[in-house]
This record gives structure tokens, C-alpha cells and sequence, in this order.
């Protein structure tokens, strides 16, 4: 009988602790850099890290992460978690998540990348203000297939306050003395190969890293784009569409809209949708204000307000109120109302239902265009929860 | 061969036309080959060459012998086997006793010099290959090249020196037969996946050569199967192990598995124990027909645009699963990579691991599976769009098609609002229509436009 009692002791206990590995999750830790233990002094498992994420998210999508860490990303004592995430379920990790907790909830902000198969090049502190930037690889070509290359910048995100902006254009002396001299280097080698399709790749991203170098309104690479927009290979074809749509100088465009005619209708559809993403990149960024907290299951409406005071001024006022658009990507057509708030600014209304926002996001963006076709976008921190 | 000292240039040349006519003798098979071959080296004789490979201080008119050499190569041309290896150790005409490593380098020791000189081998193609053999000792011997050619039996080869600072002649390598070798498969080999729906190679036969009176001889073998893609990515190694009896064979297929594959074999002979010198072959891929591949893709999916997926392995690799490239120094079919070193793999690039890269049937099932994951996981993404807004109506099987391809592609999202469908306001009223996603997911959009424009 004891002897009995002993092994059904053991039992017990065995399965109670592996129930317990099973259900650890980083809910269960402290996000405080102080405490001890806590979320990072754990070693935790990819797959454990994907749960979470699916947990917080309640995604109908399968997240797969492969790189994460546990990091102090703001210099505040809170923990962050950054990890790659891949969606297509065939390791394509072109999302890198930041997840911070806020309360007993966590919000999720997502950035497009390419190929993030680790983190270790992705974070730093590289204007050493005691906050870490986002160093994102990120396509500058789209993909063409497996085997063929594909161009790609790195990104460089900054915290605005509230959330991760893309910020390249405020980095310039760091891409002329950081990124500028690696990729030079890499032309050269390139250029030693004689390869065409070596050195059309180098170039591409070599040019690239000199525009954000020189600053906004550089045209550096337009003529090599516009050889290659004449090249008799499509995929060359595609790639000067891309990087005249990133140029995005009169005369880039002129022979970007060539392309978008092309005989083969494969150059033709990447010419599109490559314009069409460079202008959404392109839109001024403007402050919104944005409830902290939004509960799905009770707010049937969320309000945003586009404060007046921007150095733009009126001009934000003169916004098609029919292009207004907010949610989780900033395209959702949830708009109820607009008003003039004076000095505010512009306050909106908008359908929670039709925003698209589901538990777990983090970012909110709304977007407007002007009666002249310019556009603008503006990213307000959040964070949805569905309590009934 | 016996070694000869040679007091005199005038008695190595003697003693080199000797040799020559016989190695010339041992090797011409056929009455003709082997008849103008002996006319070319009488020719040689009565030119009294006295000069050898590296021999320093060759007289100078040696250099007018390029003419005679010229007409010694052409009558052996013997019929040159379809691949010999240079790999092993030789004799040569001189007395020189030559070691050539598998990494293709070497050495050749001289009886006239105190010293071995280094050897670099370079193949030209299968039928022979050149020699550069560096010198770091005394004066007595330079450095010298050789340009050889197999014999019919891969046993002997022939060619030409020429000594640095001068001197020129003809010379003949004489393979030494070990004691115990691998016989098959032979060094460089290459078996294809060309059986079994281009998923197995034909027989590979592995045979040793025990010697005469050693036929009841156990023969172990090991063999090393390894692959990993050009960015080291996706390795494995799978070893081998079984047994022979004397000169017997053991017959050994291939499937679903492919790579550089390193041959040991080890028996106790007489006593002894031996080791055979390594052999390497190479189990590669094949070129698969469109329309094989073709029935395949249409045949695992029967979805509402039948022929969908082969839109996807266009795209993703332009319906290739083989491709041409050198691995392991080898030009060969080999798993088509994707261009960062071989994250993915095949036809529908998937991620690499050793089924997926060797197993077209695999990689093709595991694409068209991953496929039927996306589009339930389209359904239930439009399901709650349709439950967010008023009056949208489901999506067409097809329109269904375009949201799993953007999931399935490189743009794939979790976000509703980066599908390939998006829901739009009908004019101001209450209703909704679905309209395309250019501007939430433009990339994605694009890809599976791209894959309709694909489709076989």
C-alpha cells in the first residue's frame, strides 16, 4: 500500500511539473527589469514564444518565430519582447514583432522586412541616446522566385514616444558612415566578378544606401533604373520599376510610368503595385491621437483626433473627408464622421467593427489624401482588448 | 619498375627508349596503335632524347624534340575511356615514383634528384590531365609540367614534359596496382535520380578487387552520404555499412536522398589489414519533364483552377527542381536553391532539409499541403471580415484562391486588412463589396497576380 502511494506520489508530481512547463508562458513573468526573476531570465523556446504571440493575438493565422529577445529597448526598466515572425509557413521571416506589456495586457507592433533569420544585427542603440533603434532589412525588389535575388535596405526605426516610425531619413550620417562604405565595398567585389546580375544587385542597394546618405530629394541611381528599365530581361524591367518608385523624381517616375505599359504584363503588374506602395511610403507624417485603450467588446466607436497644432497647419484640414481611412493598416474604410475641432484639429469618428484592429495590435493608423493626391499617415499607439 | 641509375645521358636515353617500348608494349592493345606507337619511339631513339622530366641542364637542341613529340601522342590515341583517375600511386618511364593525393595534389621522386618534387594536377575533362610540378631543392633538378592522357584500361598515361629553363621529351605513367582497391563504383562517379519517378538512381554496384587467392576475403565497407546546399544550409550525413566476399558484389539504389558520398572499404589480407584508397561518387539529380511535373501538381491539388499550382512553382522556380552547379567541385544536377545559399529548395521552394531537396514528389506534396493549410486559413480570416461588416458576402472558391496565395507567398499577414480582398463601402450606403487589397498588402497582390500569370 505504501509502496502504491509512493508511485502514484511520483506520478502525480511528474505530471504536475510537466503540465506546468507546458503552460509557461511570458504572461506569467514580470516584464520588469528590476524584478528576479523575470521574463528574460528565463530560457524560453521558439515554439513558446510563437504560443504566446498566437495567445495575445488570438490570430486565426499560424505566427511562427524563429529569433526573439527579451530586451530593455527604451532604457525605462521594461521589458520588450522583438522577435521574427514568419506567416507563410515556409520560413519566410519577414515581420519582425515588438510586444510590450501594458497592465495585465500586451500590445503588438509589426515591421515588414525580409529574410530576418536572426536578430542579432537588428537592434542597437546607434545614435546612443539610451533607446534602441530597429535596424529592419527591407525588400527593395519584390520577389521574383526562389533563386533569383532581391534587392533589400535596412530600415531604421526609431520610438517616437508611442510606438517604432520609420525613420531613415533622420539617420543620414549613420548610412553614409555605416551602411554606405560596407556596400561600396560590396560593388567592388561585385564589379571584380563581372557578373551582370552580381553587380546590377549591388548597385541597386548601393544606390539605395547613398540616396538616404545624401539626404531627401536624392536621385542617385536614376540612370542605371532607367538603363535597366530599356534591359530585354523583364526581371531587370522590375527591379528599375522599384527603384524608380523609390526615387520618385519627376523624371523617375516618367519612365516608371512606361513601365507600367510594358509588353510583358508581369513587368506591367509589379510596375503598379511597386507605385502604388512607393506612395503610400511617400505620405507627410502626421501626429493622431488615439484612445490608449480600446475594447472591442464595448467601444462601437473610436474617436481620432489630428491635432491642428503641425507646423502644416490648415493645410491637414483640406483633406478629402472621403479618403479618410483608420485601423490597423490605415486603409479600412471605418469613417462615421469628421468634424472640425477648431484647434484641436480634425476629430473622427470611426466604426470600431470596420477597423480591422483585433486583440493584441498595437498600432493604429489613419490616413488622408488631399485634393492634390498627396497623402498622410499617421500611427498612434494602442491597445485592443476584447473584455466583454 | 625497377629504378636505374643513369651515369650517363647517353645511357638514360637508351635505357629511356627501353622503357618506352616496353610500357608502349605492356599498353598498345591493338596491333596498329601499338605498332606506330614503337615507330614513334624509334623515332625518339634515333634522336637519342637525352633528357627526362626535371632534369636540369638538358641540352638545348632537346627543344626541337616538340616535333617529335608531336608525332609520338598521335598514334596513342588509343581509344581514351570515358573517365580514368588520376588519384593513386604511379611509376613513370624515368624511375620517378608518383603519389597523387584526391585533393589532386602530389608528389613525384626522381631517382636523379635528391629530392621529391611537389605536384598540382589539373584534370582536362575526363581523358587526362596536366601536371605542375614545383622544384625547391638543388641544382641538379628544375621544376617541369606535364601534359598526360589516359590509356584505354585507365591503367597507364602518356603525354609530354617540358623542363623548365629547357629540355622537352615524351614520358609515360604506369599505374601501380595496389593490393587491395575499390574496383566499383570508380572515383568521380555520378549516379542520377532517374528511376523511380526521378526519386532513385539505377543499381550502384560497390566491388572490390581482394587479388588472386584472397575470393573468400570479408570486405567491409563504409559509406558517407552527405549534402548540404552552396550556404551550408539543410546539412546531412548519412554513413553506411556493409559486406563483401572477395571479389563479390553488393548492389546498393538511392532514393530520395543525394550528395557527395565518400567510399571506404577495409579487409584483412593475409594477415594484414588493408585499407583501399577512398573513392568518391556523386548521387545527383536529374532533369524532370514539364509534363511529368505538370500531373503531378494537378493531380495534388483539384482545386477550383486546377492547374493553379503550377502558377506557384513557375514563379518560385521556374519549374526546376534540379539545376546545374557545382557542389563539392562537382558540375551536376543538383537541388535548385534559393539565391541566399539554399534557404529553400525545389520546385515549390520549401524550406531545405534532405526529402524536400531530393524528393520532388515530397517537395511538390509539401507545397500543395501547405497550400489547402492557407486556404482554410483564408476561410476563416474572410469570416470574420464578413462578420465585421454588414451584408459582405462570402468570397467565390476562386477569389478564396487569391487570398491563400498572398498567405502562402512572401507577403503573407496575420492582419485582416493585408489580405488579398479588403471590404469596401457600396456608394455611402450600409452594405459592402470586396474589393482588391492594391493598397494594404500592394506586395502581396502582386505575387498572386504573378502566380495566375504562371499557370502552365
Amino acid at each position: 500500500m505504501k509502496t502504491l502511494f509512493l508511485w502514484v506520489s511520483i506520478a502525480l508530481t511528474l505530471l504536475l511539473s510537466s503540465w506546468g512547463s507546458l503552460a509557461q508562458t511570458p504572461a506569467n513573468y514580470t516584464w520588469s527589469v528590476s524584478s528576479n526573476p523575470n521574463v528574460s531570465t528565463v530560457k524560453w523556446s521558439a515554439n513558446q514564444i510563437s504560443d504566446f504571440i498566437h495567445t495575445i493575438t488570438a490570430s486565426d493565422v499560424q505566427i511562427r518565430v524563429g529569433d526573439f529577445r527579451f530586451i530593455d529597448l527604451l532604457g525605462n526598466g521594461s521589458l520588450e519582447l522583438v522577435a521574427n515572425a514568419d506567416i507563410s509557413g515556409r520560413a519566410f521571416f519577414n515581420t519582425v514583432v515588438i510586444v510590450r506589456q501594458k497592465g495585465s495586457a500586451f500590445s503588438f507592433q509589426k515591421l515588414h522586412a525580409i529574410n530576418v533569420e536572426s536578430l542579432s544585427d537588428v537592434i542597437a542603440d546607434i545614435n546612443n541616446d539610451g533607446r534602441q533603434e530597429m535596424l529592419v532589412p527591407t525588400p527593395l525588389t519584390p520577389y521574383l522566385g526562389g533563386p533569383f535575388p532581391q534587392a533589400k535596405w535596412t530600415a531604421i526605426y526609431s520610438w517616437s514616444g508611442s510606438v517604432y516610425l520609420e525613420d531613415s531619413s533622420s539617420f543620414a550620417s549613420y548610412y553614409a558612415s555605416n551602411i554606405v562604405p560596407t556596400l561600396q565595398q560590396a560593388l567592388d567585389k561585385a564589379k571584380a566578378t563581372s557578373d551582370p546580375l552580381l553587380i546590377a544587385l549591388a548597385q541597386v542597394e548601393f544606390d539605395k544606401a547613398s540616396r538616404l546618405a545624401a539626404g531627401v530629394g536624392s536621385t542617385a541611381g536614376t540612370a542605371m533604373a532607367q538603363t535597366m528599365a530599356t534591359s530585354s530581361d523583364p526581371k531587370m524591367r522590375i527591379w528599375a520599376a522599384s527603384v524608380l518608385a523609390d526615387i520618385g523624381s519627376p523624371a523617375a517616375l516618367a519612365t516608371l510610368s512606361t513601365l507600367k505599359q510594358d509588353v510583358d504584363p508581369e513587368v506591367a503588374n509589379y510596375a503598379d503595385s511597386i507605385q502604388r506602395s512607393a506612395k503610400q511610403d511617400q505620405c507627410e507624417k502626421v501626429e493622431v491621437k488615439i484612445p490608449e485603450t480600446i475594447n472591442l467588446a464595448s467601444r462601437k466607436l473610436i474617436g481620432v483626433t489630428v491635432p491642428i497644432a503641425d507646423r502644416r497647419g490648415a493645410e491637414i484640414k483640406a483633406v478629402a473627408v472621403k479618403s479618410i481611412t483608420f485601423g490597423e493598416a490605415g486603409f479600412e474604410q471605418s469613417l462615421v464622421s469628421c468634424d472640425d475641432g477648431g484647434q484641436q484639429g480634425i476629430i473622427c469618428m470611426f466604426r470600431t467593427a470596420n477597423t480591422g484592429l483585433q486583440v493584441g495590435d498595437g498600432v493604429a493608423v489613419f490616413r488622408a489624401a488631399r485634393p492634390d493626391g498627396t497623402c498622410l499617415v499617421g500611427l498612434g499607439a494602442v491597445q485592443v482588448v476584447n473584455i466583454p | 619498375m625497377k629504378q636505374t641509375h643513369f651515369t650517363s645521358r647517353a645511357g638514360l636515353s637508351i635505357a629511356v627508349g627501353a622503357v618506352l617500348l616496353m610500357t608502349l608494349h605492356a599498353c598498345g592493345g591493338g596491333g596498329t596503335s601499338s605498332n606506330d606507337a614503337r615507330e614513334s619511339v624509334a623515332a625518339v631513339i634515333s634522336g637519342v632524347q637525352t633528357c627526362a622530366p626535371g632534369m636540369s641542364n638538358c641540352p638545348p637542341d632537346q627543344s626541337v624534340k616538340i616535333n617529335q613529340i608531336s608525332q609520338f601522342e598521335k598514334p596513342m590515341a588509343l581509344t581514351s575511356p570515358t573517365s580514368c583517375s588520376v588519384v593513386g600511386s604511379w611509376t613513370e618511364a624515368f624511375g620517378g615514383q608518383i603519389t597523387v593525393n584526391p585533393n589532386l595534389t602530389g608528389s613525384i621522386k626522381l631517382p636523379y634528384c635528391n629530392s621529391a618534387h611537389s605536384l598540382a594536377v589539373t584534370l582536362n575533362g575526363t581523358a587526362g590531365f596536366s601536371v605542375q610540378a614545383s622544384w625547391s631543392g638543388g641544382s641538379e633538378c628544375v621544376a617541369f609540367t606535364e601534359n598526360m592522357s589516359f590509356g584505354s584500361t585507365c591503367a597507364t598515361a602518356s603525354g609530354s614534359y617540358i623542363n623548365q629553363g629547357g629540355g622537352s621529351g615524351i614520358d609515360t605513367w604506369t599505374r601501380i596496382k595496389p593490393d587491395f582497391s575499390i574496383v566499383s563504383p570508380g572515383d568521380q562517379e555520378q549516379s542520377s535520380l532517374t528511376e523511380g519517378n526521378f526519386t532513385s538512381t539505377p543499381v550502384v554496384s560497390y566491388r572490390a578487387d581482394t587479388g588472386s587467392g584472397n575470393q573468400n576475403v570479408s570486405v567491409l565497407w563504409q559509406t558517407t552520404l552527405e549534402y548540404k546546399t552552396s550556404g551550408g544550409r539543410g546539412a546531412t550525413s548519412t554513413t553506411a555499412s556493409f559486406q563483401t566476399i572477395g571479389n563479390g558484389t553488393t548492389d546498393r539504389t538511392y532514393s530520395s536522398s543525394g550528395g557527395r558520398q565518400t567510399i571506404k572499404a577495409s579487409a584483412t589480407i593475409n594477415g594484414s589489414s588493408k585499407s583501399a584508397e577512398p573513392v568518391t561518387i556523386y548521387i545527383t539529380g536529374t532533369s524532370i519533364p514539364n509534363s511529368t511535373i505538370t500531373d503531378r501538381l494537378v493531380t495534388l491539388y483539384g482545386g477550383t483552377t486546377p492547374n493553379l499550382m503550377t502558377g506557384i512553382a513557375d514563379r518560385e522556380s521556374s519549374y526546376r527542381h534540379f539545376s546545374t552547379r557545382t557542389l563539392y567541385g562537382f558540375s551536376a544536377m543538383w537541388p535548385l536553391e534559393a539565391y541566399d545559399g539554399g534557404s529553400h529548395v525545389g520546385l515549390m521552394m520549401m524550406p531545405v532539409s534532405q526529402t524536400s531537396a531530393w524528393d520532388w514528389l515530397v517537395n511538390t506534396q509539401s507545397g500543395v499541403s501547405l497550400f489547402s493549410d492557407k486556404l482554410a486559413t483564408a476561410l476563416r480570416l474572410e469570416n470574420r471580415i464578413i462578420a465585421q461588416h454588414s451584408g459582405l458576402r462570402a468570397l467565390t472558391s476562386t477569389e478564396r484562391e487569391n487570398m491563400a496565395l498572398v498567405l502562402y507567398g512572401p507577403h503573407a499577414s496575420a492582419s485582416l486588412s493585408e489580405q488579398y480582398y479588403i471590404p469596401q463601402q457600396v456608394g455611402n450606403g450600409p452594405t459592402w463589396q470586396w474589393v482588391v487589397n492594391s493598397a494594404g498588402n500592394a506586395g502581396g497582390v502582386a505575387y498572386a497576380t504573378s502566380v495566375r500569370l504562371h499557370v502552365h
